[in-house]
């Protein structure tokens, strides 16, 4: 069959047809540009999370390379370097160490680095470029901070440099620099190549065969593959293929293999979804289905004249495609603005990355994909008519479009035009029910046992590496107990060694814990099979241990501890008699539904010491044969405590750093420093102000963290209850946000369908005017077929909100700790009288701008 | 004593060289139980005439006098509360509402006028007109002659002061246009109506009881 060429024709009948109802088409660009940037704000707000997610996982991993190998000689580097599925490779050297006295509590390594290698490890300069020259260096603003020099290139700063071999002290010039994140394991300072060979020359001698563990001058080198599946088993065949030493040191970037995202966040994205792309199927349809009258007949007189299906198809897309063409790009920008307001609020909430938070990923293919969801549905509803209109016979179709036209009012419009109603104020209602069972006092409570609270910065950050669980010294605790209207200050001492029992003790934590289906519960929810189980439960009684923190509390804080059980059966213990030394507190094993003892109050346990005094070096031998060397405190006394009683500890005291078991002793702090030495440091600092000089503290606080010691941190009850008030905002705002474009949708929807019913009437309410039916009586009959759809929302919007406020709301609430869930409607009781109103007024203009024709021309108009 | 008076109407469209005279110095007059028919062709400005004496459009220059009330100055829906009382009308495309039964139509201008209907004047209208058995359905189900009659009972229905009837047979075949003509002329004369129909068919306007015929928007004869 020969191809006809009708593409001209088709363009101009598809261009003229919209031209000759141009509103209709200025509606549906303004319908696809909210439907496409209700999905294009989802996506870029999604994908940048995600993004983030996994970049905060990267930092953590150190890197963001899939592999990378260890401790190289040169020959070794050229081994790897050339692989062929390797996508990218970069090295650096390792120079040495920082040295200098500031940096003593930031762990500084000095390399000369590919500006490759550092851009993975997210310390490339963002100012500045990487060194040249020998005098060249790049530090982080982290550790220019803790110099106190200052954070611009061409800074003169002088560097102490522990190369394994050597102290080289020297003046530098700052050529970059870049932002460090604090809660990176290490901040790296980047020499020149000339340095590096100068100072830490390039070792010839393979790791293995050295003398000593000497890491200076080796080469790190790291790669990416094609893509991130199946790292370990890709780093594996490398070594073989390369023939490097089997025995290299490797690491697998594991943030690639954490699951990112929580399934319940997907679960709520992809609700997001389906609901934005409900409320945009909604009004697109609504729009092609309240004009399907002169759709079908456009349609129907083409086909009469000849016209095939195929050409009314391609008329059809033509269509949708300038409708999208127009509507989609403008909904994405919108969609990716409304975004770059959303994300730091949403960012906010979420543990992800220290440095730059909230930062917009504009990811092409979420846009990619949020544009197709957009375009399928424009074109799903645009080929309503056509097929419709495909069904009959051109003559058929006028007598078709007139019996509609007659019948009146098609009752799916009216149901189309309740949903979207109702979509926006269910979304509106249901996030209002959310956001108000947000309730702080109970969970803040929790939170805050004190005025303040004074710790290392790495206590509480989940992205930590290492807590530093001694920085609060004798010293810093003079310091501020005697600052002006300090009422007391209570310290937390931590001791994260775990637990040793023998004996009857032993038996009975085998009898109640180890051989619990608790605990084995527990393993399971964690993702150990039944056999890892089995092995480590015969670990776990060979070795008679249990993992655990001794911790040590002054009054402050032993008095915010929960008593759950004691030795006289009284429900408080007397401070006096447990700081007496004879005593220890002990907590109980937790699952998510039970707590179960590990021994009862009464029972004698003891604890080990860890005074430094009795560390001491022992040798042994290793499986390889080799003699390694590692402190043992196996020989430090053991002092016998009685369970004065069995309690809970509050969250904010905790050490928030859980193992499976947390077989925790707590002990009076002056028995705690008498068993473990007086030098330990508390892991943190509790302090009671008077309420007029808490401001003062507060400023003092402030000063001292942010200038003084940029290592320690403080929590103030103000700053907590902030923090856990801005998670509220955030669903607030995303609530609002959503439920406003929503309501817009919906809005638009009725108002479209009521204006265009007006206009299709036209010529009846002119015939209606003409037989003595005053503008007065055409308004209030509108009105009152408007109320119809009023009354319907409500009906609608009511019950489904409530039904859902009873069961999803209810569910979700009451799953989150800070929430409490409440009925309400409140939303509905506010949202409804403006609705009513603009249900009320929009059919009064529509009439008014149609009345500004007279009678005799509408009738004219058939 | 004229039921409808008319004077000097002028009805003129646009200005300078696009102005269009639909209506240039028409003057006429009807007796009360008259049935008048005004002639023309297409663009005579014969429906022009009937819109300014039913009170649909305002004239240019010039009066209306219906029933002793000038009309040519009320405005909006004084107007159309004007017309649901004195004026019925017949339009060429029966101009029923589709969405409601074939009586509701026939009482919808008593109604509109808050008013009850007269039940029995009512019945015999309808009875007159043959359509008893079809007042309960929709406009749609019934034929093009019998959408008529349902027009006619509805311009009687409010006893008006006069019936204006726009081509009322336009949209009908032959036999379907004596049928209703003959139904018009008699229930006029049973009742005791005032009509004046415009029509463009020499043979039609013959059943009035005078014609008058327009031409160029001023009447010739």
């Amino acid at each position: 069959m020969k191809n006809v060429d009708n593409k001209k024709v088709i363009d101009t009948i598809a261009m003229s047809g919209i031209r000759a109802r141009i509103s209709k088409y200025i509606v549906l660009v303004l319908a696809v540009v909210l439907t496409s940037l209700l999905f294009s704000s989802l996506f870029t707000v999604g994908g940048s999370m995600v993004n983030e997610i996994q970049e905060g996982s990267m930092r953590q991993a150190g890197g963001s390379c899939h592999a990378g190998f260890k401790y190289l000689t040169e020959s070794e580097y050229d081994q790897v370097k050339d692989d062929p599925k390797l996508k990218s490779v970069s090295y650096r050297i390792m120079v040495g160490m920082l040295e200098n006295e500031e940096l003593k509590k930031i762990h500084t390594e000095c390399y000369f680095a590919e500006y490759e290698n550092a851009k993975c490890g997210f310390s490339a300069p963002t100012e500045g470029r990487m060194p040249e020259a020998e005098d060249e260096v790049v530090l982080s603003n982290v550790v220019l901070d803790a110099l106190k020099v200052p954070c611009e290139v061409g800074s003169k700063v002088t560097l102490d440099i522990d190369t394994e071999n050597d102290l080289v002290e020297k003046e530098f010039t700052l050529c970059g620099y870049y932002e460090g994140d604090p809660v990176s394991p290490a901040q790296m300072a980047y020499f020149s190549k000339t340095f590096q060979e100068k100072y830490a020359p390039a070792k010839t001698v393979p790791l293995p065969d050295s003398e000593t563990f000497d890491y200076v001058g080796r080469y790190s080198v790291d790669f990416n593959f094609s893509n991130s599946i199946n790292i370990e088993g890709k780093v594996q065949a490398l070594i073989a293929r390369t023939g490097i030493r089997e025995n290299v040191d490797y690491g697998v970037n594991w943030a690639y293999g954490a699951s990112s995202l929580d399934p319940s966040i997907i679960a709520i994205c992809l609700a997001l979804c389906a609901v934005f792309m409900f409320a945009g199927y909604l009004i697109i349809f609504n729009i092609f289905d309240i004009n399907i009258i002169s759709d079908i007949q456009e349609f129907g007189l083409l086909k009469t004249i000849g016209t095939t299906e195929k050409q009314l198809k391609k008329i059809v897309m033509k269509r949708a495609n300038i409708i999208s063409f127009i509507g989609i790009p403008v909904g994405m920008a919108l969609g990716v603005l409304v975004a770059v307001v959303l994300l730091p609020v949403i960012s906010g909430q979420f543990v992800t990355v220290s440095v730059g938070k909230g930062q917009l990923h504009v990811n092409i293919w979420m846009l990619l994909v949020a544009a197709a969801f957009s375009y399928f549905t424009v074109v799903i509803s645009a080929m309503k008519p056509c097929r419709k209109a495909s069904k009959v016979s051109p003559v058929e179709t006028v007598k078709y479009t007139e019996k509609t036209d007659r019948n009146g009012k098609p009752k799916k419009k009216l149901v189309t035009v309740i949903l979207s109603l109702s979509l926006a104020l269910v979304v509106l209602n249901s996030v209002y029910g959310f956001v108000s069972g947000f309730s702080m006092d109970g969970y803040v409570e929790n939170l805050i046992i004190a005025d303040f609270s004074v710790q290392d910065i790495s206590v509480d950050n989940p992205g930590a590496m290492m807590r530093e669980t001694k920085a609060i010294d004798a010293s810093l605790i003079e310091k501020l107990s005697d600052l002006d209207g300090v009422d007391e200050v209570g310290a937390i001492y931590i001791n994260e060694r775990g637990q040793e029992f023998s004996g009857e003790n032993w038996a009975e934590i085998e009898k109640n814990i180890l051989n619990s289906d608790q605990l084995r519960e527990k393993y399971l929810s964690y993702g150990y099979s039944e056999e890892d189980i089995k092995n480590i439960n015969d670990y776990t009684r060979k070795s008679g241990t249990l993992g655990g923190k001794t911790y040590g509390v002054g009054k402050l804080a032993f008095d915010k501890l929960k008593v759950i059980e004691t030795i006289d059966g009284k429900d408080s213990i007397d401070w006096d008699v447990f700081n007496s030394g004879n005593y220890v507190l002990m907590t109980r094993f937790m699952t998510d539904k039970d707590e179960l003892d590990f021994l009862k109050p009464g029972a004698r346990v003891q604890i080990r010491s860890y005074d430094p005094q009795y560390e001491e070096a022992v040798t042994a031998v290793g499986e390889d044969g080799k003699e390694f060397e590692y402190y043992s405190f196996e020989n430090a006394p053991l002092k016998e405590y009685e369970i004065y009683g069995i309690v809970e500890i509050p969250l904010a005291m905790e050490l928030r750093a859980y193992g499976i078991f947390e077989c925790n002793y707590i002990l009076p702090e002056k028995e705690f420093l008498a068993l473990n030495g007086s030098d330990w440091g508390a892991m943190r600092l509790l302090m009671n102000v008077e309420d007029s000089k808490e401001e003062a503290v507060n400023e003092w606080l402030k000063n001292y963290t942010t200038e003084v010691d940029t290592n320690m941190d403080y929590d103030s009850k103000e700053s907590i209850v902030a923090e856990y008030s801005s998670f509220g905002d955030m669903i607030r705002i995303v609530g609002i946000v959503i439920a406003g474009i929503l309501g817009l949708i919906g809005l638009m929807n009725f108002a479209n369908t009521m204006i265009t019913s007006i206009i299709v009437r036209s010529r009846e309410l002119a015939m209606l005017e003409a037989v003595g039916m005053t503008g007065k009586q055409q308004k209030t009959g509108l009105m009152k077929e408007a109320m119809v759809y009023f009354a319907w929302t409500i009906l609608c919007s009511v019950s489904v909100s409530a039904l859902i406020s009873v069961t999803l709301i209810r569910m979700l609430v009451n799953a989150i700790p800070m929430f409490n869930w409440n009925f309400t409607l409140v939303p509905l009781a506010v949202c409804l009288p403006f609705i009513a109103v603009l249900i009320v007024v929009i059919p009064v203009i529509a009439h008014d701008r149609l009345c500004k024709k007279s009678v005799v021309e509408r009738l004219r108009v058939e | 004593m004229s039921i409808l008076v008319a004077e000097h109407l002028k009805k003129y469209y646009g200005a300078d060289e696009t102005l269009v005279k639909a209506l240039d110095d028409v003057s006429l007059k009807v007796e009360r139980g008259e049935f008048v028919s005004i002639i023309g062709t297409s663009g005579s400005g014969k429906s022009t005439l009937l819109h300014m004496l039913g009170g649909l459009d305002n004239p240019t220059e010039g009066k209306v006098i219906v029933d002793d009330k000038d009309i040519s100055g009320l405005k909006g829906d004084e107007l159309c509360i004007f017309r649901r009382r004195k004026i019925g009308f017949i339009f060429q495309s029966f101009n029923l509402v589709p969405s409601i039964s074939v009586y509701d139509n026939i009482v919808l201008p008593i109604r509109l006028d808050g008013k009850k209907e007269d039940k029995e004047y009512i019945d015999n209208v309808i009875e007159t007109l043959g359509i008893s058995s079809k007042l309960k359905v929709l406009p749609s189900k019934l034929s093009g002659g019998q959408q008529q009659r349902v027009a006619i009972a509805r311009a009687l229905a409010s006893k008006p002061a006069i019936i204006l009837a726009d081509e009322p047979t336009g949209n009908l075949d032959t036999k379907t246009s004596q049928d209703v003509l003959g139904l018009l002329k008699t229930t006029g004369d049973k009742f005791n109506q005032t009509i004046v129909m415009i029509t463009h068919n020499d043979e039609i306007a013959q059943m009035a009881d005078r014609t008058i015929r327009i031409e160029d928007g001023r009447i010739v004869q």
